[in-house]
C-alpha cells in the first residue's frame, strides 16, 4: 500500500510493496502503483497529448538508434557512400585489443563510480540507524555537488588537483611523504587510480544521500521488533536497514553503472582521452576516436551497438534479480 | 494642361531605384575561411589579412574563424559535406585527412590555379608532393595538388646561449656530437632537455629528433607515403627507440616529465631555464620571442650521424589552405589563397614569427636573432633536400602517443614498440 | 523515539562533515584560484588570493570567449527544458493517467532511448542533421536533447501521476473538465515538487552536455562545457583564467541546484525509485 510517510527532513514515497505479480518488465521497471484505473478520456485523447514529444523523439533519437544498428553492418568513414560489410566490423571488434582493453577498463571503473561509493554510503548510513539528524540540509547540498558538477570541470579540477606540483604533491611534500609524490596522471600505474578516484569523489555524495533518505523512512517498529528479539547494532543493519535499502541501492547501482560505462566526458578533460599509453581508455573515448580521427564510422557504431546491449544486459539482469528476492522476501 | 505631378512621382521613382539598385547589385559575397591561426599574434595577422584582401575586393565579405588543430581536423570533413561549410580551410596533410576528403571528393584539386597564379614555385617544389594525392585519394605524394601551404615548420633544438656559453659548448656537427653535449649538461648539474610526454604527441618529435638524424631520406619518405616495401621496422629506427630510452635512463629529461603538459609544463620548464634545450618545432619561435625576446636563445638543426649527409630533421610545409568543392566562388577562394600564401604575406609571416615556406630575403633578417636562427634551419633542409615527415601522417596518432608513451615509461621493449608502431601504420592502410 | 546523544552520533556528524568537505573543497580550491595570479601557484591551495584579480573573470569573458560560450549555452539550454517540459507533461499526464490501447508498446520504446547511450547515436544523427540542414544550427543542440528529456520526462511525470488518486481526477471530469483542463487546472499545482526536480535535473543534463556540442556544434555555437574543454593552446597556459572559466560555468547549475535542492533531492530520490 502506498505510504506517505511524514516528513522527517526527507520524504520518501514508498511504491507499493504488493504491486501484485509482476511478471511484466515494464510493471517493474515502471513501479505500477494502482491499478484498474478507470479511463477518464477517451483513447484518441491520449494518442493526441503524446504525439508532439514523440514525433521528436522518434526523429532524433529512435532514427538514429535503427541507423547506428544498420551502420554497424558497414563500412564508412561517416561522409561518404558506405559498403555493405556484414558481420566484418563485429569480427574485427572481438579481435580489437583496444576495445578488450577499453571495456576492462569500464569495469575496472565500476568498482570506483559503482561499488565503493556505495560501500561509503551504506556505511555512513549505519552509523545513522534511528537518529534524527541536524542540519541535513547542509550535508545534502554539498555531497551532492559533485555529481551536479559538469565532468568537464570535474576533470579540469582533478587535473589541477593532481599535478606534478598541484597541491596535492604538495600536501604530500608538507606531511613528509614527498616518495609519494609523483605525476599521478602520467603514471602509468597510478593513473588509473587516479582516475577511479575521481570517479568515485563524483558518485559517493549520491548514494550517501539516496540511503539517508531511504533509511529514515524504515518502518520504526520493524527496528523495535528487533531489538526485542535481541538484536545489536550490527544486527539492526544487517535485518532491518540493508533489506530496506534494497531499492536504493538498486537504484544508486543503476545509475552509477550506467555512468562507468558511458564515461567520456571526464577522461576526454582529465586524462586526455586515454591517459598514460591507454591505460585509462574507455570505450566512449575508442569509440569517437574512432569515428572521428581515424574515419572508422562504420566500426565505430558496431561498436556502440555492444556496449548498448552490455548496459542493457546488466541492467535487466541486476532489476531482475532485485525483483525476484524482493519477491522472495515478501513470501 | 501641364501636369507636374507625373513628372515629380517618375523622377522620385527613379532616385529610388538608382538609390536602390547598386546597393542590390552589390550584394555582398560571403567568403568563409577556417584557419589554425588561434594565437593571439596568429589571429591577429589573420584579420589583418580578411580586411586587406576585403578592401581590395569591395562586396566581399570575409569571415574567418580560427580553430584549435585538433579541433578543426575533427570538424572538417563533416563541415565540407554540407551546406554552410566554409570556402576556404586549412586542411591537415596525410592520408587521413586531406586523403579522406580527396577520396570523398570534398576538395578541389588545385592544380589549374596553380598553373595560373604560379605557384608551383612558391616553394621547392619537391615539398608539394606532401599536399598531392592521385584523385581517388588512394596514393599520396602523386597526382593533383589539394593544398598550397603558406607556413613551412622544422622539429629542431631550442638552446639558451648564456648556457652554452658558461659550459663551453658549441653547436654540434654530427649527432655523436651531439649526444656527449647532453652528457655534458648532465654531469654539470642541469637539465638538457625541456619535454613532456603528458599530451603524447611531443614524443613524436623527440624520438624523431633522434630517428631522422640515424635514418635515410629514402626510408621516411616511402614509409610516409606507403610505397612499395615501406615498413617501420628496421635497424635505424630501432636504434633509435633505444637511444630515446637511454636517454630517459640518463636523466636528460626533466623529472616527472610523464606528467608535464606541452603548453604548460614544459614551456614554462624551458623558460625558466631549468632546461637547457628544447627539441621541438620552429613554430615556438614566436612565443619564445615574445617571452624571451630575440637573443636569448638559439636554434639549430639536430646534426646527422655522418657529417657529409644532409641533416635530416622532420620539417615541411605547414598545413595547406584548399577549397570545398561545394564552394559557391572557388575563383575567389583561389584568390584568397593566392594572396595569404603570396611573398608579401610571407613578410608578415615572418613578422610574427611564422617561418614562411617561400624562401625569404636574407637582407630581412638580422643575423643572430633566434628568427634568424630558424629561418637559416629551414632554409638547411630544403636546400638540401633533407626535409622529414611527422610519423603521424602515416600511423594514427592516438596509437603513435600510446606506444611512445609505453617505451618512456619502459612498459614496452624496443623492439615491442617498433612492432607496435608498425602494426598500427598496416591497420592504417 | 527521542534520539539520545550517543557517541556514536558525534561519530556520525564528525563522518558526514569530513565527506561533505571533501566534495565541496576541490571546488572551494578552483574558486580561490580563479581570482590568483599565475604567480601565486605555488602558494598552497587554500591560500587565500593576494589581489582579489577579477581581471581574470574579465578575460575569460572577453579573451576566452566565455562570454559566447555562455550565451550560446543560454540560448540553448532554456528553450531545450522548457520545451521539453511542455511535452513531456502532456506525454506523462496520458500515460500516467489514461488507458489505450498500446501504451505499454510505445512506453518501452520510449525506455529504450533511455537506456541507449548517447555516444551510440551521435553518428547516425549527425547525418541525420545534416539531411534536415540543420546542422551547424543551435537546432541541431536543441532538439536531441529535447527528444532525450522528453523520454526521461515522460517517465519521470508518468510515476508521479500514477500516484495522484483517481478520485480527485474523476472529482475534476464530473465538475466538466476536459483532459486538457484536468491537466493545467488541477494536476499541475499539484506536481510542484516533481516538476521542480524534473527541471533542475534536465537544466543540469542541458547544461552539462558534451559529446553532442562536441560533435555538432562549430566554434561559434561552442557552449561552455566544449568551450572550456578545448581551452588549450593561447589560454592552456593560463589556469587562472581556465578556473575563471570553470567557475563561471558551474555557477548557474550550482545556484539553481541549491536553490531547489530540497525538492530536487526528495523528488529524484522518489522518482528514481519510481521511474
Amino acid at each position: 500500500m502506498a505510504g506517505e510517510i511524514q516528513e522527517r527532513g526527507l520524504a520518501v514515497r514508498q511504491p507499493s510493496s504488493l504491486s501484485t505479480r509482476s511478471q511484466s518488465l515494464l510493471a517493474r521497471l515502471s513501479g505500477e502503483t494502482t491499478l484498474g484505473r478507470r479511463p477518464h478520456a477517451r483513447p484518441y485523447q491520449a494518442y493526441l497529448f503524446i504525439l508532439p514529444g514523440l514525433l521528436l523523439y522518434l526523429v532524433f533519437v529512435l532514427i538514429p538508434i535503427v541507423n547506428t544498428f544498420r551502420y554497424s553492418f558497414y563500412e564508412w568513414t561517416g561522409f561518404s557512400e558506405p559498403t555493405y560489410i556484414g558481420l566484418d566490423n563485429y569480427t574485427n571488434l572481438f579481435r580489437d585489443k583496444d576495445f578488450w582493453t577499453a571495456i576492462s577498463h569500464n569495469f575496472f571503473f565500476v568498482i570506483f563510480y559503482t561499488i565503493l561509493p556505495i560501500l561509503l554510503g551504506l556505511f555512513l548510513t549505519s552509523l545513522l540507524t534511528r537518529q534524527r539528524l541536524r542540519g541535513m540540509v547542509f550535508f545534502r547540498t554539498g555531497l551532492f555537488i559533485p555529481y551536479v558538477m559538469s565532468p568537464v570541470v570535474v576533470g579540469i579540477i582533478w587535473r589541477w588537483l593532481f599535478a606534478l606540483d598541484g597541491p596535492i604533491n604538495h600536501v604530500l611534500d608538507a606531511v613528509g611523504l614527498s616518495s609519494v609524490a609523483r605525476p599521478w596522471l602520467g603514471d602509468f600505474t597510478f593513473a588509473p587510480y587516479a582516475t577511479g578516484l575521481v570517479g568515485t569523489w563524483i558518485e559517493y555524495g549520491l548514494c550517501m544521500v539516496i540511503f539517508i533518505a531511504g533509511a529514515q523512512s524504515i518502518n520504526e517498529e520493524l527496528y523495535d521488533t528487533a531489538i526485542v528479539f535481541g538484536a545489536n547494532a550490527w544486527q539492526q543493519f544487517r535485518y532491518v536497514t540493508l533489506p530496506g535499502l534494497r531499492q536504493q541501492i538498486l537504484v544508486a547501482f543503476v545509475i552509477t553503472f550506467i555512468a562507468a560505462m558511458r564515461l567520456f566526458d571526464l577522461i576526454f578533460v582529465l586524462t586526455s582521452g586515454g591517459g598514460p599509453g591507454k591505460t585509462t581508455l574507455v570505450t566512449s573515448v575508442l569509440l569517437y576516436t574512432e569515428a572521428f580521427n581515424q574515419n572508422h564510422a562504420g566500426y565505430a557504431t558496431s561498436m556502440a551497438v555492444v556496449l548498448t546491449v552490455i548496459i542493457l544486459v546488466v541492467s535487466v539482469v541486476v532489476t531482475r534479480l532485485q525483483a525476484r528476492s524482493e519477491a522472495e522476501e515478501l513470501v | 494642361m501641364f501636369k507636374l505631378r507625373p513628372f515629380v512621382i517618375a523622377l522620385v521613382a527613379v532616385l529610388v531605384v538608382l538609390a536602390v539598385a547598386p546597393a542590390a547589385a552589390q550584394e555582398t559575397t560571403v567568403l568563409t575561411v577556417w584557419d589554425v591561426w588561434t594565437r593571439d599574434v596568429e589571429d591577429a595577422m589573420g584579420e589583418e589579412l580578411a580586411a586587406e584582401f576585403e578592401a581590395a575586393h569591395p562586396g566581399v565579405d570575409v569571415q574567418r574563424t580560427a580553430y584549435l588543430f585538433d579541433d578543426l581536423m575533427t570538424t572538417l570533413p563533416l563541415a565540407l559535406s554540407d551546406e554552410g561549410g566554409p570556402d576556404v580551410a586549412a586542411v591537415n596533410q596525410g592520408r587521413t585527412s586531406m586523403g579522406a576528403l580527396v577520396e570523398a571528393g570534398l576538395i578541389l584539386p588545385l592544380n589549374e590555379y596553380a598553373d595560373e597564379y604560379g605557384w608551383w614555385n612558391r616553394y621547392a617544389p619537391v615539398l608539394h608532393a606532401r599536399n598531392s594525392f592521385t584523385e581517388d585519394g588512394s596514393v599520396y605524394g602523386e597526382g593533383n595538388m589539394y593544398g598550397m601551404s603558406n607556413t613551412a615548420e622544422v622539429v629542431g633544438a631550442y638552446y639558451w646561449k648564456q648556457a652554452f656559453a658558461d659550459m663551453g659548448l658549441e653547436i654540434p656537427t654530427t649527432f655523436a656530437e651531439f649526444e656527449t653535449l647532453l652528457q655534458t649538461i648532465k654531469d654539470a648539474g642541469h637539465t638538457p632537455l625541456a619535454f613532456g610526454s603528458l599530451d603524447g604527441w611531443p614524443a613524436i618529435h623527440e624520438y624523431s629528433a633522434i630517428q631522422h638524424p640515424l635514418s635515410t631520406v629514402q626510408a621516411i619518405d616511402d614509409f610516409i607515403f606507403r610505397r612499395e616495401g615501406a615498413t617501420f621496422v628496421d635497424d635505424a629506427n630501432l636504434l633509435a627507440a633505444q637511444k630515446l630510452v637511454e636517454w630517459v635512463d640518463a636523466g636528460y629529461f626533466p623529472d616527472g616529465f610523464e606528467g608535464m603538459d606541452y603548453d604548460n609544463a614544459t614551456l614554462q620548464t624551458f623558460l625558466n631555464q631549468d632546461a637547457v634545450m628544447w627539441i621541438t618545432g620552429s613554430w615556438m619561435t614566436s612565443v619564445l620571442v615574445e617571452q624571451a625576446g630575440e637573443e636569448g636563445i638559439g636554434f639549430f638543426v639536430i646534426p646527422p650521424a655522418d657529417p657529409e649527409d644532409p641533416p635530416l630533421a622532420i620539417g615541411g610545409v605547414g598545413i595547406p589552405f584548399g577549397i570545398s568543392a561545394r564552394s559557391a566562388n572557388p575563383d575567389l577562394a583561389a584568390e584568397y589563397i593566392d594572396f595569404i600564401t603570396g611573398p608579401d604575406t610571407a613578410a608578415r609571416l615572418l613578422e610574427v614569427g611564422f617561418l614562411p615556406a617561400a624562401p625569404v630575403d636574407p637582407s630581412a633578417l638580422t643575423e643572430g636573432t633566434l628568427t634568424a636562427d630558424t629561418v637559416n634551419a629551414w632554409n638547411l633542409i630544403s636546400s638540401k633536400n633533407a626535409v622529414g615527415h611527422y610519423l603521424d601522417w602515416a600511423v594514427p596518432l592516438d596509437d603513435l602517443n600510446a606506444s611512445l608513451q609505453e617505451l618512456l615509461a619502459k612498459q614496452i621493449t624496443p623492439e615491442e614498440f617498433v612492432a607496435q608502431v608498425q602494426e598500427a601504420y598496416e591497420g592504417a592502410a | 523515539m527521542t534520539a539520545r546523544r550517543q557517541p556514536q552520533t558525534y561519530i556520525t556528524y564528525f563522518l558526514l562533515t569530513i565527506f561533505t568537505l571533501l566534495a565541496v573543497l576541490p571546488f572551494v580550491g578552483i574558486l580561490l584560484l580563479s581570482f590568483k595570479d599565475t604567480s601565486e601557484l605555488g602558494n598552497g591551495a587554500f591560500a587565500l588570493p593576494q589581489v582579489w584579480r577579477w581581471e581574470n573573470y574579465v578575460e575569460a569573458w572577453q579573451g576566452a570567449r566565455f562570454g559566447d560560450y555562455f550565451q550560446n549555452s543560454v540560448i540553448v539550454v532554456i528553450p531545450a527544458v522548457l520545451i521539453a517540459l511542455v511535452l513531456a507533461l502532456m506525454s506523462g499526464y496520458a500515460f500516467g493517467t489514461m488507458r489505450f490501447r498500446g501504451d505499454n508498446v510505445l512506453l518501452l520504446l520510449i525506455l529504450l532511448g533511455l537506456m541507449v547511450p548517447f555516444e551510440a547515436v551521435i553518428i547516425p544523427l549527425w547525418q541525420l542533421l545534416g539531411t534536415l540542414h540543420l546542422r551547424n544550427t543551435y537546432w541541431a543542440l536543441i532538439l536531441p536533447q529535447v527528444a532525450l528529456s522528453f523520454a526521461f520526462g515522460t517517465f519521470w511525470l508518468r510515476a508521479h501521476f500514477k500516484g495522484i488518486p483517481a478520485d480527485l481526477i474523476d472529482a475534476a471530469v464530473v465538475d466538466g473538465c476536459g483532459s486538457w483542463g484536468v491537466l493545467w487546472r488541477v494536476l499541475l499545482p499539484l506536481s510542484t515538487p516533481a516538476l521542480l526536480s524534473l527541471i533542475v535535473l534536465l537544466f543540469m543534463w542541458t547544461w552539462n552536455e558534451f559529446l553532442l556540442v562536441l560533435v555538432m556544434a562549430g566554434g561559434d555555437l561552442r557552449t561552455l562545457p566544449v568551450g572550456l574543454a578545448l581551452l588549450r593552446g593561447r589560454y592552456a597556459t593560463n589556469i587562472t583564467v581556465m578556473a575563471a572559466g570553470a567557475t563561471m560555468m558551474s555557477l548557474p547549475v550550482i545556484i539553481i541546484y541549491v536553490i531547489f535542492q530540497r525538492h530536487f533531492i526528495r523528488g529524484l530520490v522518489s522518482g528514481a525509485l519510481k521511474a
